[in-house]
C-alpha cells in the first residue's frame, strides 16, 4: 500500500520543505521508505486570522508579493497544499477577513489542487477550494463517524483506538497526525482553542499563556514504520506529520518517519546544510 | 499657542519620546507657545489607511495597541490621531478583524480618526462614537467653498485644508474664528504642487494597501528632495506660521513624515519647534545619543 504524507510549516518551515523536497524530487527518491510519497504541505502565514491550532504571529506580516513566492515555489512541485484555515473561535464577519482571503485566492490561483481545512462553518462556502475538515472540527467519536463525505484530520486522541478506527468508513480520505505533539493530553482541547482565539486578537501573550502539559514532545525512540503498518492494516494511508516548534526537532521527525535508515545521516546532512 | 500634529505614532515613536526627553532636560531650547497637538500615523498593518503602502514595517500585537494608549494618552495627556483615509474600502472591509480591534483597543474621547472615506465615516460614527472625525486633506477639495462647507459640517472635528490653499489668504481671512479653530494645514507635503497625479496616486495606494501589496507604480511627479524647506510653494514655515498664521486666528498645522527618513523628520521637528540657535544641537544630540 503507497502512503501519502502531508507535511507541515507552509510558510514557518519553507526553507526546510523545499530543501527536502528539492532534494528528494533530485532523483533522491530512493532514501525514502518504500511506497512513502509527500502528498501535500500544511499551513498559512503568520498573523492571518483564520489559522488554527498552532498560533502563528510575526512582528513581520508577509506581504502579496511574498506569499506568492512562497505559493508559487511549492506549486511548482507535484504536490496538494493544505491551506490551515482551522480556526475554531471565528466570529461572524471574520469569513470577509481581507489579508485571509488575498492568502486564500493566491493559493487558489496558483494551486487548484489545493484544499481549505476548516472548522468553523463560516468558512464552508468560502472560496473554491475543496474542504478538509480539522481537528477541532470534531467533539466526539460520533461526528467523526458521520463524516464520511469529507476528509478530515482525525483527533490524535483517537489514535490508538483500534475498535473506533475499524468503525471509520472513508478512511482514505482521513488524515491521521503520525506524531502528534499533543497526542496524549487531556487538555489539548482547550489549548487550541485558546491558541485560536488568541490568533484571531493578536494576543501573542496568550500563545504562551496556557502552559504545554505534554512534557514528552519530541520522542527519537518510536517506531513509525511499526505504527503506519498498524494504521495500514486498518486501511489508512494518509499521515500528516505534525509542526514542532523547534526546527530540528522538524528535520528529525521527517528522517525519522521518512528516511531509510541507511540513509538518515546523508539526508541530516543536506537539510542541515 | 500653535499646535503640530506630527506623524510619530507608531513608526516614528523614537521620536516623539526623543522630543519629550529633550523638553525635559533642555526646555529653553523651544520655541514659545508650540505644543504637540496629536500624534498620527496607524498601527500597521490596517487595510483602512490609504494614504500610504504598507512597506517592511513591524506588526503591532494586542498588547502593543494597549501600551501605545498608555503611552501618549495617559502618560503624556496627548491625542492619538488614526489615519483611515483610505477611500476605496467596500462594505466587507469594514468587518475587517485587525481594524476594528485596533479602533475598540484605542477608543478614547481624546483620541481622533482622519477619514475619506464616507462608507468608514459612518460606519465609525456607528460603532466607535468617542472618536472625534477629522475630514481628510486626501479628499482633494482644492476649491476653497468645497472646502468651506467642509469645515462647516458641525460633524468634523477639524478639516485639513488642500496644501494647494495653504496660501490662499485672500479666502482664508473670510474665515470666521470658529472656522478657522477646525482649519488645520499641512506644512510640508513632500506632494509635488497642483500634482495631477495626487488623487489617482492615493487610489493606488488604497488599492495596493487592500491588497497587501508594497509595489508602486504610478508615476511621482515628487522631486526627490531630503530637504523639504522652501521647496515648494505650498509650503509653510515656521516663520510663515508665527507672523501670519497665528496672527489671522489659525493655531493647527500638521507635518508630514510617515514615509521620511528619520533625518528628515527630525530636521522638519528641529525647524519647527526648537529656536534656530540650538537646532543643530537638537539634532546633534539625537545621534550622540540613539
Amino acid at each position: 500500500m503507497k502512503n501519502f504524507f502531508i507535511l507541515p510549516g507552509l510558510y514557518g518551515l519553507k526553507d526546510l520543505n523545499n530543501k527536502f523536497l528539492n532534494f528528494i524530487l533530485n532523483n533522491n527518491q530512493y532514501v525514502m521508505n518504500e511506497n512513502y510519497e509527500i502528498y501535500g504541505i500544511y499551513g498559512n502565514f503568520p498573523n492571518c486570522i483564520w489559522n488554527g491550532e498552532n498560533g502563528i504571529f510575526s512582528h513581520e506580516t508577509i506581504l502579496n508579493l511574498e506569499i506568492q513566492e512562497v505559493i508559487s515555489s511549492f506549486s511548482s512541485k507535484p504536490i496538494n497544499l493544505y491551506l490551515n484555515c482551522s480556526n475554531s473561535q471565528l466570529q461572524p464577519g471574520m469569513e470577509y477577513d481581507n489579508y485571509s482571503n488575498i492568502i486564500l485566492s493566491i493559493v487558489e490561483n496558483n494551486n487548484s489542487c489545493s484544499k481549505m481545512v476548516i472548522t468553523s462553518p463560516l468558512l464552508k462556502n468560502v472560496g473554491k477550494l475543496e474542504k478538509v475538515l480539522g481537528q477541532l472540527a470534531f467533539i466526539s467519536k460520533e461526528d467523526c463517524l458521520k463524516a464520511t463525505n469529507i476528509s478530515y484530520f482525525l483527533p490524535p486522541q483517537y489514535n490508538e483506538d483500534i475498535d473506533f478506527l475499524k468503525e471509520i468508513l472513508n478512511k482514505k480520505d482521513v488524515i491521521i497526525t503520525l506524531n502528534s505533539y499533543c497526542q496524549t493530553c487531556k487538555d489539548y482541547l482547550n489549548c487550541y482553542q485558546t491558541e485560536d482565539l488568541a490568533q484571531t486578537l493578536f494576543d501573542v501573550d496568550n500563545f504562551k499563556e496556557y502552559r504545554c502539559t505534554q512534557s514528552s514532545g519530541f520522542q527519537l525512540n518510536i517506531e513509525y514504520s511499526q505504527q503506519i503498518k498498524k494504521f495500514n492494516k486498518l486501511g489508512f494511508n494518509l499521515f500528516y506529520l505534525d509542526l514542532y516548534p523547534n526546527l530540528l526537532e522538524n528535520v528529525l521527525n521527517y528522517i525519522n518517519i521518512l528516511i531509510k535508515p541507511e540513509y538518515h545521516d546523508l539526508v541530516l546532512l543536506q537539510l542541515l546544510n | 499657542m500653535i499646535y503640530f500634529n506630527i506623524p510619530s505614532l507608531y513608526y516614528k515613536r523614537d521620536l516623539f519620546l526623543f522630543i519629550k526627553y529633550m523638553e525635559q532636560i533642555k526646555p529653553y531650547i523651544f520655541r514659545e507657545n508650540i505644543a504637540i497637538g496629536s500624534v498620527y500615523d496607524i498601527i500597521p498593518y490596517c487595510i483602512w489607511d490609504g494614504g500610504r503602502i504598507f512597506g517592511k514595517v513591524q506588526q503591532a500585537s494586542k498588547n502593543e495597541i494597549l501600551e501605545t494608549k498608555k503611552l501618549f494618552n495617559e502618560k503624556y495627556n496627548i491625542p492619538i490621531r488614526l489615519i483611515y483615509t483610505n477611500a476605496y474600502l467596500q462594505p466587507n472591509d469594514l468587518k475587517n478583524t485587525w481594524c476594528n480591534l485596533v479602533t475598540t483597543l484605542l477608543e478614547d474621547e481624546m483620541n481622533e480618526i482622519v477619514v475619506a472615506s464616507p462608507l468608514l465615516e459612518a460606519y465609525l460614527r456607528q460603532n466607535y462614537p468617542a472618536y472625534k472625525i477629522i475630514s481628510s486633506t486626501t479628499k482633494r477639495l482644492t476649491d476653497f467653498e468645497d472646502f468651506k462647507k467642509e469645515i462647516n459640517n458641525p460633524n468634523y472635528y477639524q478639516v485639513c485644508i488642500d496644501y494647494d490653499l495653504n496660501h490662499d489668504f485672500e479666502h482664508l481671512k473670510s474665515l470666521t474664528q470658529e472656522e478657522k479653530d477646525k482649519c488645520e494645514f499641512l506644512c510640508n507635503a513632500i506632494c509635488f504642487p497642483n500634482c495631477p497625479s495626487r488623487k489617482e496616486h492615493y487610489k493606488f495606494n488604497a488599492q495596493a494597501t487592500l491588497n497587501w501589496q508594497n509595489i508602486y507604480g504610478i508615476r511621482c511627479y515628487m522631486q526627490n528632495n531630503l530637504n523639504t524647506f522652501n521647496k515648494y510653494k505650498n509650503h509653510i514655515s515656521i516663520d510663515e506660521i508665527i507672523n501670519t498664521y497665528e496672527p489671522m486666528g489659525f493655531s493647527h498645522f500638521k507635518l508630514e513624515g510617515r514615509t521620511l527618513g528619520d533625518q528628515e523628520v527630525l530636521t522638519n521637528y528641529a525647524h519647527y519647534f526648537i529656536k534656530p540657535e540650538y537646532q543643530l544641537e537638537f539634532i546633534s544630540h539625537y545621534h550622540e545619543n540613539k
